[in-house]
């Protein structure tokens, strides 16, 4: 086992492995931006090294900065979280040449899954169900409107190396086509370094339903069952939960081969998320498969039992899986708490949180690096908290996430705490009947 | 007489021409405006209030105010501009475009308009990244454009400005 974690991370991603590794005693090393110097994790780590200036490219994507730190403080692997270098080739690259464990995929499987257009090749040839679109990246403006033309719009611009709901533009006609082309290229050149962008047809009125999957060393992979995530903004993920209210035994069982047929496919070592849209005929479509913990992770935990980081650490190290598949016992849903002001159009909201007060109880979990005093740098992503809950059916995890959202209390800036607590009234929400267009139509 | 309603409550409010004595459904308050703008002090029932404007949006007649520290919103149902503006909150209906200042700290990612520029409401006049997102910040009605304060790519604090108007 390793013996000390570097956290390429910041934010609560960051305190979550530290809180894994002090459970499993191993050592752990922060390292934070000077926007971060107060940040929580900085504190928890046992040692801390700073990387940089505010911007991102400076410091928790500058690659021979990390690798600095983890020389300096002889960490012997590396968790890089989500976001930031979490599927970056490179990075993983850079790791193997230094003697740094990292933990997440070879460079070969973010070439083949996380690079997304390859992704697609590699499962159409493993005979996994994919949309239609482009062959790989658009070499070109011209090349982007043949091919839309051939799979007929509404079609959908996606950075190959974007995540997160960064970096991808959905075009209904052909004359807004010049204008989101640019506009994920620059967004995508900004937020990753790499402005490659594929095509594919936008499927419409999806639910997003993905299954966490795990593989080990030896080329055996399980699943671990669903999370609907189809409560979405401009695909951005706001509420997770699972079991899914759409599923059934039989979808899950076919949804989760196909998983594992992806995983071993790519002989996947380490924890993955594979995505799928799923069509009101219980129909699916491979989407991409994510080489990284995810921030929906927890609710997977809760109503299996299990630390997927303590697995994924595991898996890291040469431990091998059981094999067998881990179906739900509970209901989980999870709600991220965004810096942002849901009534003025979801806009950031950076600053001071003057004062906190954290919801707590049976069946309640927060995962969070907000307390009273943080100031909230604009540099970053707005999530800053993700509360969790978990109980015996659907209809109790929501009662106890109303009633956790009325005890939470964060002060000095705006949240999207409201938001969450209008949605747990809504009468579609509460019927389970949504689809990834549910916030299109939704009133604050 | 002035209607007003605070949740499913209605009161009858009415005031006399100085504002300085009103009346809450029939019984008397005195209001004494304070040296800081936006604020007042109320006398009801013997008691002392200590109060403060927080907001009054024009479209939908709701005023926010500050009783005690509680914050309360009240629906005003007849017009109310001239009390609005004895208590320096004055100008709620007439749009006039004011300086544009940064709405949240970011960085300038690009810049839509020109100097000398006429705009009109809701136009993009530049992109300001923050939190990883692009917000595009319009203006905030008809106007032309007297200098641009920020270049592309730089940082900005909260409610620094960013574009003057004539």
């Amino acid at each position: 086992m390793f013996k000390k974690i570097l956290i390429a991370n910041r934010g609560e991603i960051a305190l979550r492995v530290i809180r894994t590794c002090k459970e499993m005693g191993i050592s752990t090393v922060a390292v934070y931006s000077t926007a971060d110097r107060d940040s929580l994790h900085v504190r928890f780590a046992d040692e801390a090294v700073c990387i940089g200036p505010p911007a991102s490219k400076d410091s928790y994507l500058k690659i021979p900065n990390i690798i600095a730190a983890a020389e300096i403080t002889n960490a012997d692997a590396i968790h890089p979280g989500y976001g930031f270098l979490s599927e970056n080739a490179t990075f993983s690259k850079v790791c193997k040449e230094n003697g740094i464990k990292f933990i997440g995929a070879s460079p070969e499987m973010i070439d083949a899954m996380g690079d997304k257009s390859s992704a697609k090749q590699t499962m159409k040839n493993a005979g996994v169900p994919c949309i239609p679109g482009s062959e790989g990246i658009l070499e070109s403006l011209e090349e982007a409107h043949k091919i839309a033309k051939e799979i007929k719009y509404p079609i959908m611009l996606k950075a190959t190396a974007g995540g997160g709901g960064k970096g991808m533009r959905v075009v209904y006609k052909e004359e807004d086509l010049e204008d989101s082309w640019e506009a994920v290229r620059r967004e995508a050149g900004a937020a990753f370094g790499n402005d490659g962008i594929y095509m594919e047809k936008f499927v419409e009125e999806p639910r997003h339903i993905e299954i966490q999957i795990a593989g080990d060393q030896y080329g055996k992979a399980c699943h671990l069952s669903e999370r609907d995530c189809s409560i979405q903004r401009r695909h951005q993920k706001l509420v997770e939960e699972t079991p899914s209210p759409f599923m059934t035994d039989e979808l899950r069982e076919k949804m989760g081969q196909a998983a594992i047929k992806a995983a071993e496919a790519v002989q996947y070592e380490g924890v993955g998320t594979v995505e799928f849209l799923v069509d009101k005929n219980r129909d699916f479509y491979f989407m991409e498969m994510n080489t990284r913990i995810q921030v929906e992770h927890t609710i997977t935990e809760e109503v299996i039992n299990y630390d997927l980081v303590k697995e994924q650490i595991k898996l890291a190290a040469g431990d091998p899986i059981s094999g067998r598949n881990y179906y739900p016992k509970m209901h989980s849903i999870q709600c991220r708490i965004n810096a942002e002001d849901p009534f003025k159009n979801f806009s950031p909201c950076p600053g001071k949180i003057t004062a906190y007060h954290s919801p707590g109880g049976h069946g309640v979990r927060l995962d969070t690096h907000a307390y009273a005093g943080y100031v909230i740098p604009p540099n970053y992503d707005s999530m800053i908290s993700k509360l969790i809950t978990v109980a015996q059916t659907r209809e109790e995890a929501i009662t106890k996430m109303q009633r956790a959202l009325d005890e939470y209390i964060i002060e000095g800036i705006k949240t999207t705490i409201p938001f969450h607590q209008k949605l747990m009234k809504d009468p579609q929400f509460r019927a389970g009947n949504f689809t990834t267009k549910f916030m299109e139509s939704f009133e604050m | 007489m002035t209607k007003a309603r605070i949740g499913n409550k209605e009161f009858d409010f009415s005031w006399d021409n100085t504002f300085h004595n009103a009346t809450l459904n029939g019984e008397k308050i005195e209001i004494q405006p304070s040296e800081k703008k936006g604020h007042f002090c109320l006398k009801y029932q013997n008691k002392k209030y200590r109060g403060e404007w927080i907001a009054f949006h024009s479209d939908t007649k709701i005023a926010i105010i500050k009783i005690n520290h509680t914050e309360f919103s009240i629906n005003i149902t007849q017009p109310i501009d001239a009390l609005l503006e004895k208590l320096g909150m004055g100008g709620g209906s007439t749009k006039k475009v004011k300086n544009l200042k940064a709405p949240m700290p970011g960085l300038v990612r690009q810049i839509l308009v020109n100097v000398d520029e006429e705009v009109t409401k809701d136009a993009p006049l530049l992109i300001l990244e923050a939190m990883k997102m692009e917000n595009v910040i319009k203006a905030q009605g008809d106007g032309k454009i007297k200098s641009i304060q920020v270049n592309q790519g730089q940082a900005v604090e909260k409610s620094a400005l960013l574009v003057e108007f004539y």
